[in-house]
Protein backbone atom coordinates (compact mmCIF):
# COMPACT_ATOMS: atom_id res chain seq x y z
CA UNK A 1 0.00 0.00 0.00
CA UNK A 2 1.13 3.59 -0.85
CA UNK A 3 0.39 7.09 0.80
CA UNK A 4 -2.10 7.74 -2.23
CA UNK A 5 -3.95 4.69 -1.55
CA UNK A 6 -7.51 5.48 0.44
CA UNK A 7 -7.35 2.48 2.56
CA UNK A 8 -3.73 3.18 3.66
CA UNK A 9 -4.74 6.78 4.25
CA UNK A 10 -7.68 6.00 6.48
CA UNK A 11 -5.09 3.54 8.33
CA UNK A 12 -2.74 6.53 9.07
CA UNK A 13 -5.80 8.34 10.26
CA UNK A 14 -6.93 5.71 12.42
CA UNK A 15 -3.70 5.08 14.26
CA UNK A 16 -3.66 8.29 14.38
CA UNK A 17 -6.50 8.49 16.59
CA UNK A 18 -5.44 5.39 18.94
CA UNK A 19 -1.90 6.95 19.22
CA UNK A 20 -3.46 10.49 20.33
CA UNK A 21 -1.51 11.45 23.27
CA UNK A 22 -4.99 13.43 24.21
CA UNK A 23 -6.87 10.28 24.19
CA UNK A 24 -8.97 10.55 27.16
CA UNK A 25 -12.24 11.20 25.90
CA UNK A 26 -15.23 9.02 25.66
CA UNK A 27 -17.63 7.44 23.53
CA UNK A 28 -21.48 8.39 23.26
CA UNK A 29 -24.25 6.33 21.03
CA UNK A 30 -26.68 7.87 19.12
CA UNK A 31 -30.01 6.57 17.68
CA UNK A 32 -29.51 6.79 14.20
CA UNK A 33 -33.08 5.99 12.57
CA UNK A 34 -33.34 2.40 13.77
CA UNK A 35 -29.40 2.24 13.48
CA UNK A 36 -26.73 2.61 16.44
CA UNK A 37 -23.74 4.88 16.04
CA UNK A 38 -21.00 4.96 17.97
CA UNK A 39 -19.24 8.38 18.28
CA UNK A 40 -15.66 7.69 19.45
CA UNK A 41 -14.22 11.43 20.58
CA UNK A 42 -10.49 12.16 21.43
CA UNK A 43 -11.07 14.44 23.89
CA UNK A 44 -14.20 15.76 25.86
CA UNK A 45 -13.95 19.15 24.74
CA UNK A 46 -14.63 17.77 21.23
CA UNK A 47 -17.23 15.99 22.50
CA UNK A 48 -19.22 18.58 23.96
CA UNK A 49 -18.38 20.77 20.78
CA UNK A 50 -19.97 18.58 18.38
CA UNK A 51 -22.78 16.60 20.34
CA UNK A 52 -25.28 19.27 21.17
CA UNK A 53 -27.18 19.08 18.01
CA UNK A 54 -27.21 15.18 18.65
CA UNK A 55 -28.27 14.81 22.57
CA UNK A 56 -31.60 14.22 21.97
CA UNK A 57 -30.93 11.13 20.33
CA UNK A 58 -27.96 9.78 22.95
CA UNK A 59 -29.23 6.33 24.00
CA UNK A 60 -27.41 4.74 27.05
CA UNK A 61 -26.46 0.76 27.79
CA UNK A 62 -25.37 0.02 24.01
CA UNK A 63 -22.80 -2.67 23.76
CA UNK A 64 -22.72 -2.62 19.95
CA UNK A 65 -23.60 0.07 16.75
CA UNK A 66 -23.75 -0.14 13.66
CA UNK A 67 -21.57 2.61 12.17
CA UNK A 68 -19.11 3.68 14.15
CA UNK A 69 -17.05 7.85 14.13
CA UNK A 70 -13.52 8.68 15.26
CA UNK A 71 -13.96 12.44 16.10
CA UNK A 72 -10.51 13.79 16.92
CA UNK A 73 -8.03 16.77 16.15
CA UNK A 74 -4.45 16.35 16.11
CA UNK A 75 -1.60 18.20 14.66
CA UNK A 76 0.04 15.34 13.76
CA UNK A 77 -0.69 14.99 10.29
CA UNK A 78 0.83 18.01 8.53
CA UNK A 79 0.36 17.42 4.59
CA UNK A 80 -2.02 15.54 2.83
CA UNK A 81 -1.28 12.89 -0.21
CA UNK A 82 -2.89 14.96 -2.65
CA UNK A 83 -2.61 18.22 -4.87
CA UNK A 84 -4.44 21.08 -4.96
CA UNK A 85 -5.87 20.28 -7.90
CA UNK A 86 -7.43 17.22 -6.77
CA UNK A 87 -9.98 19.08 -4.67
CA UNK A 88 -13.42 18.78 -6.61
CA UNK A 89 -16.39 20.21 -5.96
CA UNK A 90 -18.35 19.88 -2.26
CA UNK A 91 -14.69 19.33 -1.07
CA UNK A 92 -14.36 15.91 -2.57
CA UNK A 93 -11.10 14.30 -3.23
CA UNK A 94 -9.81 12.53 -6.67
CA UNK A 95 -8.48 9.85 -6.73
CA UNK A 96 -9.87 9.09 -2.83
CA UNK A 97 -13.15 8.35 -3.50
CA UNK A 98 -14.34 4.41 -4.21
CA UNK A 99 -16.65 2.21 -4.07
CA UNK A 100 -15.11 1.42 -0.77
CA UNK A 101 -13.64 5.06 0.20
CA UNK A 102 -15.55 8.14 0.32
CA UNK A 103 -13.44 11.20 1.23
CA UNK A 104 -14.24 15.02 1.59
CA UNK A 105 -12.14 17.93 2.68
CA UNK A 106 -13.83 20.68 4.38
CA UNK A 107 -12.86 24.03 3.01
CA UNK A 108 -12.34 26.91 5.25
CA UNK A 109 -11.84 24.37 8.89
CA UNK A 110 -9.29 21.99 6.73
CA UNK A 111 -11.33 19.01 8.08
CA UNK A 112 -10.99 15.62 6.49
CA UNK A 113 -13.59 12.85 6.20
CA UNK A 114 -13.51 9.84 5.18
CA UNK A 115 -15.92 6.51 5.34
CA UNK A 116 -15.24 3.27 4.41
CA UNK A 117 -18.41 1.44 3.12
CA UNK A 118 -17.43 -1.88 4.13
CA UNK A 119 -16.14 -1.46 7.71
CA UNK A 120 -18.95 1.09 8.15
CA UNK A 121 -16.57 3.00 10.07
CA UNK A 122 -16.15 6.82 9.51
CA UNK A 123 -13.43 9.45 10.61
CA UNK A 124 -13.61 12.95 11.38
CA UNK A 125 -10.19 14.82 11.44
CA UNK A 126 -9.66 18.15 11.92
CA UNK A 127 -5.82 19.75 13.09
CA UNK A 128 -7.47 22.10 15.87
CA UNK A 129 -11.33 21.37 17.25
CA UNK A 130 -11.39 25.22 17.77
CA UNK A 131 -11.32 25.48 13.92
CA UNK A 132 -14.77 23.73 13.62
CA UNK A 133 -17.26 26.19 12.12
CA UNK A 134 -20.60 27.01 13.85
CA UNK A 135 -22.17 25.49 11.27
CA UNK A 136 -20.44 22.05 11.68
CA UNK A 137 -22.11 22.46 14.80
CA UNK A 138 -25.49 22.26 13.79
CA UNK A 139 -25.49 19.27 11.63
CA UNK A 140 -22.41 17.51 12.54
CA UNK A 141 -21.04 14.59 10.13
CA UNK A 142 -23.39 14.88 8.34
CA UNK A 143 -21.49 14.69 4.87
CA UNK A 144 -20.37 10.72 6.61
CA UNK A 145 -24.50 9.94 7.56
CA UNK A 146 -25.01 10.97 4.03
CA UNK A 147 -22.40 8.13 2.54
CA UNK A 148 -23.15 5.88 5.19
CA UNK A 149 -27.15 6.24 4.18
CA UNK A 150 -26.29 5.69 0.56
CA UNK A 151 -26.09 2.06 1.31
CA UNK A 152 -29.74 1.91 2.92
CA UNK A 153 -33.13 2.40 2.31
CA UNK A 154 -32.74 6.24 4.61
CA UNK A 155 -31.96 9.97 3.02
CA UNK A 156 -30.22 12.73 4.94
CA UNK A 157 -32.55 15.09 3.41
CA UNK A 158 -31.96 18.88 3.22
CA UNK A 159 -35.50 20.11 4.64
CA UNK A 160 -37.35 20.58 8.01
CA UNK A 161 -39.74 18.28 9.41
CA UNK A 162 -42.30 18.97 10.94
CA UNK A 163 -45.96 17.51 12.75
CA UNK A 164 -47.48 15.26 15.15
CA UNK A 165 -46.86 12.28 16.92
CA UNK A 166 -49.47 10.52 14.26
CA UNK A 167 -48.20 12.40 11.22
CA UNK A 168 -45.54 14.38 9.97
CA UNK A 169 -44.68 16.88 7.05
CA UNK A 170 -41.63 17.89 5.27
CA UNK A 171 -41.00 21.75 4.59
CA UNK A 172 -38.83 21.78 1.94
CA UNK A 173 -37.87 24.96 -0.03
CA UNK A 174 -35.19 27.39 -0.83
CA UNK A 175 -33.39 29.65 1.17
CA UNK A 176 -36.07 32.44 1.92
CA UNK A 177 -38.71 30.83 0.94
CA UNK A 178 -39.95 31.27 4.52
CA UNK A 179 -39.00 27.71 5.40
CA UNK A 180 -37.00 28.17 9.02
CA UNK A 181 -39.84 30.59 10.06
CA UNK A 182 -42.65 27.91 9.04
CA UNK A 183 -40.48 25.94 10.96
CA UNK A 184 -40.04 27.85 14.33
CA UNK A 185 -43.61 28.68 14.47
CA UNK A 186 -44.44 25.07 15.43
CA UNK A 187 -42.53 26.30 18.96
CA UNK A 188 -45.77 28.25 19.12
CA UNK A 189 -48.29 25.39 19.46
CA UNK A 190 -48.12 22.45 21.90
CA UNK A 191 -49.43 20.08 19.66
CA UNK A 192 -46.25 21.03 16.86
CA UNK A 193 -43.10 19.38 17.31
CA UNK A 194 -40.09 19.63 15.38
CA UNK A 195 -37.81 16.71 13.92
CA UNK A 196 -35.11 18.99 12.53
CA UNK A 197 -35.16 22.72 10.81
CA UNK A 198 -32.28 21.91 8.47
CA UNK A 199 -31.66 17.76 7.92
CA UNK A 200 -33.64 14.94 8.28
CA UNK A 201 -33.27 11.49 8.05
CA UNK A 202 -36.39 9.84 6.27
CA UNK A 203 -37.04 6.21 5.20
CA UNK A 204 -37.97 6.06 1.78
CA UNK A 205 -39.34 2.52 1.98
CA UNK A 206 -41.34 2.80 5.38
CA UNK A 207 -42.44 6.80 4.87
CA UNK A 208 -40.48 7.16 8.34
CA UNK A 209 -39.08 10.63 9.75
CA UNK A 210 -36.63 10.75 12.45
CA UNK A 211 -34.97 13.30 14.19
CA UNK A 212 -31.44 13.77 13.61
CA UNK A 213 -30.29 16.93 14.55
CA UNK A 214 -32.32 19.31 17.34
CA UNK A 215 -30.62 22.69 15.97
CA UNK A 216 -32.75 25.00 14.62
CA UNK A 217 -31.40 28.32 13.27
CA UNK A 218 -32.30 31.90 12.32
CA UNK A 219 -31.27 35.10 11.18
CA UNK A 220 -30.72 37.26 13.09
CA UNK A 221 -32.39 39.99 11.61
CA UNK A 222 -35.52 38.03 12.23
CA UNK A 223 -35.08 37.44 15.33
CA UNK A 224 -36.88 40.91 15.74
CA UNK A 225 -39.84 39.82 14.07
CA UNK A 226 -39.73 36.18 15.51
CA UNK A 227 -38.67 37.63 19.30
CA UNK A 228 -40.34 34.45 20.89
CA UNK A 229 -37.31 32.92 19.87
CA UNK A 230 -35.00 35.12 21.65
CA UNK A 231 -34.99 32.94 25.33
CA UNK A 232 -34.03 29.98 23.36
CA UNK A 233 -31.31 31.50 21.87
CA UNK A 234 -27.53 29.94 22.62
CA UNK A 235 -25.94 33.29 23.06
CA UNK A 236 -22.64 31.91 23.18
CA UNK A 237 -22.28 31.08 19.62
CA UNK A 238 -21.71 34.46 18.64
CA UNK A 239 -19.67 34.31 15.76
CA UNK A 240 -22.56 32.58 13.86
CA UNK A 241 -23.81 33.88 10.61
CA UNK A 242 -27.07 32.16 12.30
CA UNK A 243 -28.79 32.43 15.80
CA UNK A 244 -28.68 28.79 16.86
CA UNK A 245 -31.32 27.16 19.36
CA UNK A 246 -30.41 23.70 20.76
CA UNK A 247 -33.90 22.68 21.00
CA UNK A 248 -32.93 19.80 23.14
CA UNK A 249 -31.55 22.48 25.74
CA UNK A 250 -34.15 24.74 25.75
CA UNK A 251 -37.69 23.24 25.01
CA UNK A 252 -37.32 19.28 25.19
CA UNK A 253 -40.73 18.91 24.89
CA UNK A 254 -40.25 20.12 20.74
CA UNK A 255 -38.42 18.05 19.70
CA UNK A 256 -39.85 15.09 17.73
CA UNK A 257 -37.67 11.29 17.42
CA UNK A 258 -39.89 10.03 14.77
CA UNK A 259 -42.82 10.20 13.04
CA UNK A 260 -44.80 8.75 10.61
CA UNK A 261 -44.40 10.92 7.00
CA UNK A 262 -47.49 11.84 5.15
CA UNK A 263 -46.85 15.37 3.71
CA UNK A 264 -44.74 17.08 1.79
CA UNK A 265 -45.24 21.07 2.20
CA UNK A 266 -43.47 23.52 0.01
CA UNK A 267 -43.93 27.06 1.74
CA UNK A 268 -44.45 30.18 -0.58
CA UNK A 269 -43.54 33.89 1.06
CA UNK A 270 -47.29 35.38 0.54
CA UNK A 271 -47.14 38.37 3.02
CA UNK A 272 -51.45 37.33 2.93
CA UNK A 273 -53.14 38.31 5.80
CA UNK A 274 -53.90 34.02 6.16
CA UNK A 275 -51.82 31.02 6.03
CA UNK A 276 -53.27 28.51 3.67
CA UNK A 277 -52.34 25.31 2.76
CA UNK A 278 -53.44 24.11 -0.99
CA UNK A 279 -52.69 20.89 -3.33
CA UNK A 280 -49.54 20.90 -5.40
CA UNK A 281 -47.96 18.60 -7.51
CA UNK A 282 -45.53 15.10 -6.98
CA UNK A 283 -43.28 17.25 -9.47
CA UNK A 284 -43.19 20.07 -7.35
CA UNK A 285 -42.04 18.63 -4.60
CA UNK A 286 -39.39 16.97 -6.36
CA UNK A 287 -37.86 20.11 -7.65
CA UNK A 288 -38.23 21.17 -3.91
CA UNK A 289 -36.12 18.57 -2.10
CA UNK A 290 -34.27 16.55 -5.00
CA UNK A 291 -31.49 19.48 -6.26
CA UNK A 292 -30.54 21.02 -2.62
CA UNK A 293 -30.00 17.88 -1.39
CA UNK A 294 -27.96 16.50 -4.12
CA UNK A 295 -25.95 19.37 -4.43
CA UNK A 296 -25.13 20.13 -1.00
CA UNK A 297 -23.49 16.57 -0.08
CA UNK A 298 -20.40 14.91 -2.01
CA UNK A 299 -21.53 12.20 -4.01
CA UNK A 300 -24.39 9.92 -4.51
CA UNK A 301 -26.48 12.61 -6.28
CA UNK A 302 -28.28 10.00 -8.75
CA UNK A 303 -28.95 8.07 -6.11
CA UNK A 304 -30.42 11.06 -3.77
CA UNK A 305 -32.43 12.12 -6.88
CA UNK A 306 -33.88 8.05 -7.11
CA UNK A 307 -34.56 8.06 -3.49
CA UNK A 308 -36.43 11.99 -3.57
CA UNK A 309 -38.30 10.46 -6.42
CA UNK A 310 -39.81 7.45 -3.92
CA UNK A 311 -40.29 9.98 -1.50
CA UNK A 312 -42.16 12.32 -3.75
CA UNK A 313 -44.67 10.21 -5.10
CA UNK A 314 -45.14 8.55 -1.54
CA UNK A 315 -46.34 12.37 -0.04
CA UNK A 316 -49.66 14.21 -0.57
CA UNK A 317 -47.91 17.52 -2.04
CA UNK A 318 -48.96 20.86 -0.26
CA UNK A 319 -47.81 24.14 -0.76
CA UNK A 320 -48.22 26.58 2.19
CA UNK A 321 -49.14 29.98 0.94
CA UNK A 322 -47.57 31.71 4.16
CA UNK A 323 -48.88 34.90 6.09
CA UNK A 324 -47.19 37.27 7.76
CA UNK A 325 -48.24 36.10 11.78
CA UNK A 326 -46.36 32.79 13.20
CA UNK A 327 -48.80 32.03 15.20
CA UNK A 328 -51.31 31.70 12.79
CA UNK A 329 -48.92 30.24 10.56
CA UNK A 330 -48.61 27.85 13.03
CA UNK A 331 -52.61 27.22 14.11
CA UNK A 332 -52.74 26.63 10.38
CA UNK A 333 -50.64 23.29 10.23
CA UNK A 334 -52.25 22.07 13.45
CA UNK A 335 -55.94 22.33 12.01
CA UNK A 336 -54.46 20.87 8.46
CA UNK A 337 -53.03 17.83 10.39
CA UNK A 338 -55.86 17.53 13.02
CA UNK A 339 -58.31 17.77 9.67
CA UNK A 340 -56.47 14.95 8.32
CA UNK A 341 -56.16 13.12 10.87
CA UNK B 1 -29.90 13.59 -36.54
CA UNK B 2 -30.36 11.81 -33.68
CA UNK B 3 -29.35 12.49 -30.15
CA UNK B 4 -28.33 10.80 -26.60
CA UNK B 5 -29.20 11.14 -23.27
CA UNK B 6 -25.73 10.38 -21.08
CA UNK B 7 -28.02 8.77 -18.00
CA UNK B 8 -24.47 9.01 -15.91
CA UNK B 9 -24.99 13.07 -16.61
CA UNK B 10 -28.60 13.67 -16.50
CA UNK B 11 -31.25 12.28 -14.01
CA UNK B 12 -34.83 12.75 -15.14
CA UNK B 13 -38.24 11.73 -14.08
CA UNK B 14 -41.37 12.20 -15.95
CA UNK B 15 -45.05 12.81 -14.11
CA UNK B 16 -48.28 13.23 -15.56
CA UNK B 17 -47.99 16.72 -16.36
CA UNK B 18 -44.40 17.33 -16.03
CA UNK B 19 -40.96 16.01 -16.21
CA UNK B 20 -37.94 17.06 -13.72
CA UNK B 21 -34.72 17.05 -15.57
CA UNK B 22 -31.20 17.42 -13.61
CA UNK B 23 -27.92 18.39 -14.82
CA UNK B 24 -25.77 16.71 -12.48
CA UNK B 25 -22.35 18.25 -13.55
CA UNK B 26 -23.70 22.24 -13.57
CA UNK B 27 -26.29 21.85 -10.89
CA UNK B 28 -28.82 23.23 -13.22
CA UNK B 29 -32.85 21.94 -13.10
CA UNK B 30 -35.24 21.72 -16.00
CA UNK B 31 -39.43 22.13 -15.67
CA UNK B 32 -40.68 20.46 -18.87
CA UNK B 33 -44.39 21.14 -19.43
CA UNK B 34 -46.53 20.47 -22.72
CA UNK B 35 -44.89 18.71 -25.83
CA UNK B 36 -41.72 19.27 -24.55
CA UNK B 37 -42.29 16.26 -22.08
CA UNK B 38 -42.94 14.01 -25.25
CA UNK B 39 -39.97 15.47 -27.55
CA UNK B 40 -37.86 14.75 -24.67
CA UNK B 41 -38.94 11.18 -24.59
CA UNK B 42 -38.94 11.00 -28.26
CA UNK B 43 -35.66 12.02 -28.54
CA UNK B 44 -33.93 9.69 -25.35
CA UNK B 45 -36.04 7.14 -27.43
CA UNK B 46 -33.78 8.09 -30.71
CA UNK B 47 -36.00 9.22 -32.50
CA UNK B 48 -34.74 11.89 -35.23
CA UNK B 49 -35.17 16.07 -34.78
CA UNK B 50 -36.58 15.32 -38.56
CA UNK B 51 -38.97 12.48 -37.10
CA UNK B 52 -40.51 14.35 -35.05
CA UNK B 53 -40.98 17.80 -36.41
CA UNK B 54 -42.33 14.89 -38.57
CA UNK B 55 -45.22 13.84 -36.16
CA UNK B 56 -45.73 17.39 -34.78
CA UNK B 57 -45.44 20.08 -37.89
CA UNK B 58 -44.35 22.67 -35.46
CA UNK B 59 -40.62 22.96 -36.97
CA UNK B 60 -39.68 26.52 -35.12
CA UNK B 61 -40.88 25.42 -31.68
CA UNK B 62 -39.06 22.05 -31.58
CA UNK B 63 -36.10 23.04 -33.10
CA UNK B 64 -35.63 26.01 -31.08
CA UNK B 65 -36.42 23.24 -27.79
CA UNK B 66 -33.80 21.21 -29.11
CA UNK B 67 -31.32 23.89 -29.53
CA UNK B 68 -31.87 24.60 -26.04
CA UNK B 69 -31.04 20.94 -24.83
CA UNK B 70 -27.91 20.41 -26.59
CA UNK B 71 -26.61 24.00 -25.44
CA UNK B 72 -27.50 23.22 -21.58
CA UNK B 73 -25.77 19.64 -22.36
CA UNK B 74 -29.08 17.58 -21.74
CA UNK B 75 -28.39 15.87 -25.34
CA UNK B 76 -25.52 15.33 -27.63
CA UNK B 77 -25.95 14.25 -31.16
CA UNK B 78 -25.58 10.40 -31.98
CA UNK B 79 -24.57 8.08 -34.73
CA UNK B 80 -27.09 5.68 -33.36
CA UNK B 81 -29.86 4.32 -35.46
CA UNK B 82 -31.87 2.27 -33.61
CA UNK B 83 -34.64 3.62 -31.65
CA UNK B 84 -37.45 2.39 -29.01
CA UNK B 85 -40.60 2.85 -30.46
CA UNK B 86 -43.46 5.16 -28.70
CA UNK B 87 -47.15 5.98 -28.80
CA UNK B 88 -48.05 9.21 -28.86
CA UNK B 89 -51.11 9.82 -27.29
CA UNK B 90 -51.08 13.78 -26.67
CA UNK B 91 -52.01 15.96 -28.85
CA UNK B 92 -49.04 18.50 -29.77
CA UNK B 93 -48.79 21.72 -27.05
CA UNK B 94 -46.17 24.35 -27.46
CA UNK B 95 -43.07 22.77 -25.11
CA UNK B 96 -42.67 24.90 -22.03
CA UNK B 97 -39.22 24.55 -20.75
CA UNK B 98 -38.04 26.47 -17.42
CA UNK B 99 -34.48 26.47 -16.13
CA UNK B 100 -33.51 26.66 -12.39
CA UNK B 101 -29.92 27.70 -11.62
CA UNK B 102 -29.71 28.56 -7.90
CA UNK B 103 -27.48 25.28 -7.24
CA UNK B 104 -25.02 26.21 -9.86
CA UNK B 105 -23.19 28.70 -7.73
CA UNK B 106 -22.72 25.79 -5.26
CA UNK B 107 -20.89 23.77 -7.47
CA UNK B 108 -18.74 26.52 -9.39
CA UNK B 109 -17.05 27.87 -5.81
CA UNK B 110 -13.86 27.83 -6.65
CA UNK B 111 -12.75 25.37 -3.42
CA UNK B 112 -9.19 26.42 -3.20
CA UNK B 113 -9.70 30.61 -3.59
CA UNK B 114 -13.33 31.61 -3.38
CA UNK B 115 -14.06 30.30 0.33
CA UNK B 116 -13.11 32.79 2.78
CA UNK B 117 -12.61 31.68 6.92
CA UNK B 118 -16.62 30.40 7.61
CA UNK B 119 -15.83 27.73 5.28
CA UNK B 120 -17.76 26.09 2.46
CA UNK B 121 -20.46 26.37 0.95
CA UNK B 122 -20.38 30.26 1.74
CA UNK B 123 -19.41 32.19 -1.05
CA UNK B 124 -16.38 34.46 -0.54
CA UNK B 125 -17.39 38.09 0.09
CA UNK B 126 -16.24 40.33 -2.92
Amino acid sequence: MKLSDPAFFFDTLKTLYTNSDTRSGSTVHVQLAEKVLAIHFSRPEIKVYMLASLSHIVVDNVSSADITIYCFDSPLLTAFPWQARDYGVQGAIEGFNTTRFQTAYQHGSGAVMMYDHDTKEGIYWIKDFTDIPYWERSFPFRSILHWWSRDTSLILLHAAGIGQQHSSALLSGKSGSGKSSTTLSCLLRDDLQIAGDDYVLVDTETSTLYSLYNCAKVEWDNLERLDFLKPLVNTNIKEAEKAMIFMHETCKEKVMQKSKLEYAFIPVVCRANKTTIVECTEAEVLKSIAPTTMFQLPFGQTETFRKCITLSKRLKPYRIELGTNATEIAAAISEFLIDKK
Amino acid sequence: MTYTIDTNKVVSEIFNDEAVIVNLASGAYYSFKGSAITIWQLLGAGYSDEEIIGQFKDAESINKFIAFLVQENLIATSDAVTKQTITIDQPFTLPEYKKYDDMKDLLLLDPIHEVDQTGWPHKKAE
